[in-house]
């Protein structure tokens, strides 16, 4: 093993190492101070992987090929998985103190964070069908447990099982697709799969191939959330703790769009009847109008962001699409746009829910932050900001997030399903502004005592405000930064 | 009789049998054996190619990926009892019918 390859794998030995070291850590130390030390050692962790990533990112010329072929560590990959651990730093900041309300020994919630992060990385730079599986379900398994995490919790514990049944359920459609694929072409890498799918002398096995694409796609969809198999998305997230809510609509949604995207832009050329792109647009403007539809209707806070979420893949698809349609010189910047911005939002909006939340009680309905921006004016007005921005008001980097999608789309010439995502667009502003309203919806004859809130939950949601608005008013920084 | 047509129709009838149960069994615990079902279909097939199609070529990634897949399904299959014991432990009974906490 030569010094190039131990860099390319350096932020998995760093996830692997600390992930188990925490959970030592655990077993060694006594209960208090173990929980900040095991706090302190997995955010050392996580800051070590980012720096580890943005220096390969920064050294980048050349797409590196390791172990055989097995990763690959290019460009698109690493941006990723930089979104992936941003998004895992906030949770862990958010995590601290918090995580023992719910579960008794902090240090196992620290680590399976890390090992589901560990998991994400190799799955956005996974470049073989084994890998890709391996680490998709390190990913998963370490998610089951998160989502119920909460022993005690009934509704925790339904949340985990819903998500372990209906996850192994896809992936066993998604290993059938992939054992087509290997019946059709004896190979198991990305590259090699493509080649032996477009060769001639695969002609008789090519529809078995093309079948196994098609099944892998719906367990892709199934991970992502989109139209017909998102019935899992609004239950695991409401059931799950708020922590790892955030967690799941963020990091796992950008860990599976990023291979996602990997397998569409290596196998949809070998698809020759334009099966898989037309189900595609189907499923895009399904996924837009359902999600933002039936968010509509929620009086959870934590379904809503759920349906909603659906409502920004649906975006995200599009963005897809849009990159699809010019395959010589495929542009994603719009789609690391979306996502980065997606995760700070989002993590933004759970770190007020979260903080707001009294007494071991989760905020749920819409009464429960009846008036919150009276009772924290810098959590209101924090909270505010991130609906705002998850809407799409101008200055927002939300707002530009949609902006960059949608003009992909029209400069694809995609006009029918930009049209349909700028009117969905509009409808979701109605369910956002709602939760800004009950935020500043006065009781009669109330006096609002005042909170004070942890230093964690208010360093977690600046640092999301400073970022969101940064990226609102000067999204060229962050494109520079995707690039 | 042996051969790959039949084996592979023997996996797909493997993998519906499982894929039937997941969606119809109330008992939390035959799904979980539902589900290990059609993983082991998957493996037949999986098997079944490599043996007919490219063993005497001298490959052998089909077995290396069964391996994987069975290591991966017991990870799965414990992580889906350790949650179950959860369940069993809060409400006395492993029914799906019985798990309506969430709606709408």
């Amino acid at each position: 093993m030569n010094i190039t390859t131990l860099n390319g794998i350096l932020p998995i030995l760093i996830l692997t190492g600390v992930g188990l070291l925490v959970l030592l850590v655990e077993a060694f130390i006594e209960r208090d101070r173990e929980r900040r030390f095991a706090f302190i050692l997995s955010l050392a962790g996580i800051i070590a992987t980012l720096v580890s990533l943005f220096s390969q990112l920064v050294h980048h010329d050349a797409d590196l090929l390791l172990f055989g072929g097995a990763l690959i560590v290019d460009h698109t990959g690493l941006a990723f998985s930089i979104i992936i651990c941003l998004g895992a730093l906030l949770v862990l900041i958010l995590s601290h103190r918090h995580v023992t309300r719910i579960h008794r020994n902090a240090g196992e919630f620290y680590s399976l964070i890390l090992f589901a992060t560990l998991g994400m990385h190799a799955l956005t730079i996974s470049n073989d069908m084994m890998t890709f599986f391996v680490s998709l379900e390190v990913m998963s398994v370490a998610v089951y447990i998160l989502a119920g995490v909460n022993r005690k919790s009934l509704k925790s514990n339904e949340s985990a099982l819903k998500y372990l049944i209906l996850g192994a359920f896809s992936t066993a459609f998604l290993l059938l697709g992939i054992a087509f694929v290997y019946g059709a072409t004896g190979q198991m890498g990305f590259m090699e799969i493509k080649e032996a799918l477009l060769s001639e002398a695969n002609a008789p096995f090519q529809s078995v191939g093309i079948l196994g694409l098609i099944l892998i796609m719906v367990g892709f969809i199934f991970k992502i959330g989109a139209f017909p198999f998102q019935q899992w998305v609004p239950d695991v997230y409401e059931g799950a703790p708020s922590i790892v809510t955030a967690f799941m609509a963020t990091c796992v949604k950008t860990a599976a769009f990023a291979i996602l995207l990997r397998g569409l832009f290596t196998f949809f050329q070998a698809d020759e009847s334009g099966f898989l792109m037309s189900a595609l647009t189907v499923i895009t403007v399904l996924t837009m109008i359902f999600g933002n539809f039936m968010a509509l209707i929620q009086s959870n806070i934590k379904r809503l962001i759920a349906y909603s979420g659906i409502a920004h893949t649906g975006y995200i698809l599009l963005a897809i699409l849009a990159a699809l349609s010019d395959p010589a010189k495929p542009d994603i910047t719009p789609i690391l746009f979306y996502l980065l911005v997606y995760t700070l939002m989002t993590v933004g909006a759970f770190a007020v829910l979260i903080g707001a939340s009294r007494g071991g009680e989760e905020v749920e309905t819409f009464e429960d932050i009846r008036g919150l921006g009276y009772k924290h004016k810098l959590l209101g007005l924090f909270m505010a900001f991130f609906f705002f921005s998850l809407a799409g008001i101008p200055s927002t980097a939300g707002f530009m997030g949609k902006f960059f999608i949608f003009k992909a789309a029209i400069s694809k010439e995609l006009y029918a399903l930009a049209v349909i995502g700028i009117l969905t667009a509009v409808v979701s502003v109605y369910y956002y502004l709602k939760i800004v309203v009950y935020l500043y919806l006065k009781e009669e004859n109330r006096r609002y005592e005042k909170y004070s809130i942890q230093w964690n939950y208010l360093l977690a949601s600046f640092l999301t405000f400073l970022l969101v608005l940064f990226l609102g008013i000067f999204p060229q920084f962050g494109f520079k930064l995707l690039k | 009789m042996f051969t790959l047509q039949n084996s592979i129709i023997l996996g797909l009838i493997l993998f519906s049998i499982g894929a039937y149960g997941v969606l119809t069994r109330r008992n939390l615990l035959v799904v979980l054996m539902s589900l290990e079902i059609m993983f082991n279909a998957v493996n037949l097939i999986v098997l079944a190619f490599n043996y007919f199609r490219f063993y005497q070529q001298g490959k052998e990634l089909g077995h290396y990926f069964v391996l994987l897949v069975i290591a991966v399904a017991a990870a799965e299959a414990a992580v889906g009892l350790a949650i179950l014991v959860t369940i069993y432990r809060n409400r006395r009974n492993v029914d799906s019918d019985e798990l309506t906490e969430m709606k709408g």
